[in-house]
């Protein structure tokens, strides 16, 4: 009897230390179990994670009467995609696309040149009240936008910027626009990372500042400006709260459009009531909704395809975590 | 004359070399004042003058007439007193958000840590997680949660088949129920956690391999390495993120403030002056969050940034 657990026992101390390594892993590599872990709840926080996107992109593509139906659940019956042309039609596309490239465009573009600025200026240069500066920056930062809804838009009133381009701009322009305080800063670890060798010598051959900053300091910064450009555009993109305060309706950005989808494509059913006539497609349902949240995000993730591989790489450059 | 221009000739070569050497100084910081002079004026015309506008307002009963422009008239805490003792809405909404915000923050802190340790583990696919985990820094935006919040995109009970297999795997009906309520508030905690996994993502991979193996060496485990080493490096991290985390929130459109604020504005008996005190008052709740989450993170950081 106890020859047979010792026997037993004599296995699993040859045999254990193997199949542990394998299970759990040892030392430096990791084991099987581990490696099965990680994978199952990365998938199940990527489902979760994407479920809402799916949703939608399943719904969009169903008819009105797939979406009664009971026994369709993610795949529509035939590739239906009548909820794309109408709600492109209510949306105002193309001519609502190019206006918000426009407008995140251009106060992408000077939140870009103001930060540069001033990320360098805080970088490169020692002059006194600079600590002030970076606290200010930060107070910026942390105070809600809330705050300035009322007296801004009496100032844009008083500066003729209301209701027009510059109310996003000029802001802008001034290193006060949407996250400035976060683009400086990255700007500024960026800067502070070039050998100030480079600089010296420049200064010596007898280069001016902003001669430094345009021809050596700027070129050396590629990754700063990717982040803040496509950071920057995706936010003024995004945002619709503040952006349709200020321009007073007069401008409309693709998601603000969103935002009272269902009456323009009332507008839109309306114009077009000889097709009409008593197909059920034609009343308004989540499936159109869905359909312009997708048309509405899909430029971005676009870009998000394209420049995610330098986007990723240069986060870990940016030293927002240095800070 | 010979003596004074001989004089003339010589005073500057003396004076010379110390006068550039001072001017390079103060040269220096112009130099740096006039880069940053559009954050300056930036500043003074966009931050400190509307806050003092803000503050002013507050005071006062602002009305608007065509003829006579804008009116001011002193009411004293009027507005505030109006806030906090007469009408509920802001209260409400404030106190919703005070403990919400105290709520969720710990939890997308938490999640977002796990994420990011999992995506700097060496697996396969590393890449299609990571695009997918990082799409809402790109394309959140309080329109597309509203939309696929009110059209019931982000809850598991509209769809069939999940709800059954749900109930194949697991037989406790209360269970299910507990998962499918949980899920929409996960899924938003998630959304709302991709810059946090981005920012402690950058920092994991500043660790140096040598470090785990030695740890390793030693006999450590994974699991201790993560509470041993991990988790000290990217401690100091969690009070930047949490204050990015609580600006987020607060000043996401779905944020039912914000459109309080807002239409106080247009609300005949509240107008501008009850508009500012509002959002006073929301800012003070906003910098209290951001003092206690802040602080309770912040002590046990070690290398006290």
């Amino acid at each position: 009897m106890s020859d047979i657990v010792m026997r037993i026992k004599r296995h699993i101390q040859v045999y254990q230390p193997p199949m542990k390594k394998f299970l759990f892993g040892m030392q430096i590599s990791d084991g099987m179990v581990y490696k099965a872990a990680t994978y199952l709840v990365l998938t199940i926080f990527g489902f979760i994670f994407l479920y809402p996107l799916l949703y939608m992109l399943s719904t969009s593509l169903m008819s009105n009467l797939d979406l009664v139906d009971n026994t369709v659940e993610w795949l529509p019956t035939s590739l239906y995609t009548f909820n794309y042309e109408a709600t492109w039609k209510a949306l105002k596309m193309p001519g609502s696309y190019v206006t918000t490239i426009l407008l995140a465009g251009a106060s992408t573009l000077s939140v870009i040149l103001s930060s540069a600025l001033v990320g360098y200026g805080l970088a490169r240069f020692h002059f006194p009240g600079k600590k002030l500066v970076f606290a200010l920056l930060l107070f910026t930062f942390i105070v809600p936008k809330a705050l300035f809804f009322i007296p801004k838009f009496q100032i844009f009133m008083q500066l003729g910027l209301k209701g027009n381009l510059g109310a996003l701009v000029v802001p802008a322009l001034t290193g006060q626009g949407e996250q400035a305080a976060l683009f400086i800063l990255i700007f500024y670890q960026f800067f502070r990372m070039i050998p100030k060798v480079l600089e010296e010598a420049a200064c010596i051959d007898g280069a001016g500042a902003i001669r430094t900053f345009w021809n050596i300091a700027i070129p050396m910064v590629g990754p700063a400006f990717i982040i803040v450009g496509v950071y920057g555009f995706s936010i003024y993109w995004n945002e619709t709260f503040l952006t349709s305060f200020y321009l007073d309706g007069k401008i409309q950005t693709v998601p603000m459009l969103l935002g009272n989808l269902q009456e323009s494509f009332g507008g839109v059913v309306a114009a077009s009531k000889k097709e009409v006539g008593n197909n059920p497609n034609w009343s308004f349902s989540e499936a159109k909704a869905f359909a312009g949240t997708i048309l509405s995000i899909a430029p971005l993730a676009i870009l998000y395809l394209i420049v995610q591989r330098w986007f990723v790489q240069s986060i870990d450059k940016t030293g927002i975590t240095g800070e | 004359m010979i003596t004074e221009t001989k004089k003339g000739k010589v005073e500057p070569k003396i004076i010379k070399p110390v006068k550039t050497r001072l001017s390079l100084k103060s040269k220096q910081s112009w130099t740096g004042i006039l880069f940053i002079s559009p954050w300056i004026i930036g500043f003074l015309a966009f931050f400190a003058y509307p806050l003092y506008r803000t503050v002013f307002m507050s005071f006062h009963n602002v009305s608007f007439g065509l003829k006579t422009g804008w009116r001011y008239k002193w009411v004293g805490m009027e507005n505030y007193q109006r806030i906090m003792f007469e009408e509920t809405d802001f209260v409400v909404a404030a106190q919703n958000f005070f403990v919400q915000t105290l709520l969720y923050v710990p939890v997308i802190i938490a999640l977002s840590i796990i994420i990011a340790v999992l995506l700097n583990q060496k697996i396969k696919g590393k890449i299609i997680f990571r695009l997918l985990f990082f799409l809402p820094v790109i394309i959140l935006s309080g329109k597309l949660m509203e939309n696929m919040d009110t059209y019931g995109g982000m809850s598991l009970t509209a769809n069939e088949f999940i709800l059954e297999s749900l109930y194949m795997i697991i037989p406790s009906k209360d269970v299910v129920l507990l998962i499918t309520s949980l899920f929409e508030l996960i899924v938003q905690l998630l959304w709302f956690s991709a810059v946090p996994i981005l920012i402690f993502l950058a920092s994991l991979q500043k660790i140096s391999k040598e470090i785990y193996e030695a740890a390793s060496i030693d006999g450590a485990s994974p699991w201790s390495s993560f509470w041993k080493i991990t988790l000290p490096m990217v401690y100091p991290l969690v009070s930047v993120c949490v204050i990015y985390v609580v600006v987020f929130l607060a000043n996401f459109e779905t944020n039912p403030i914000n459109s309080i604020i807002m239409q106080s504005k247009y609300d005949g008996s509240r107008r501008e002056g009850y508009a500012s005190a509002l959002s006073i008052l929301y800012s003070l709740v906003q910098l209290a969050v951001i003092a206690i989450l802040y602080y309770s993170t912040h002590s046990r950081s070690t290398k006290g940034r």
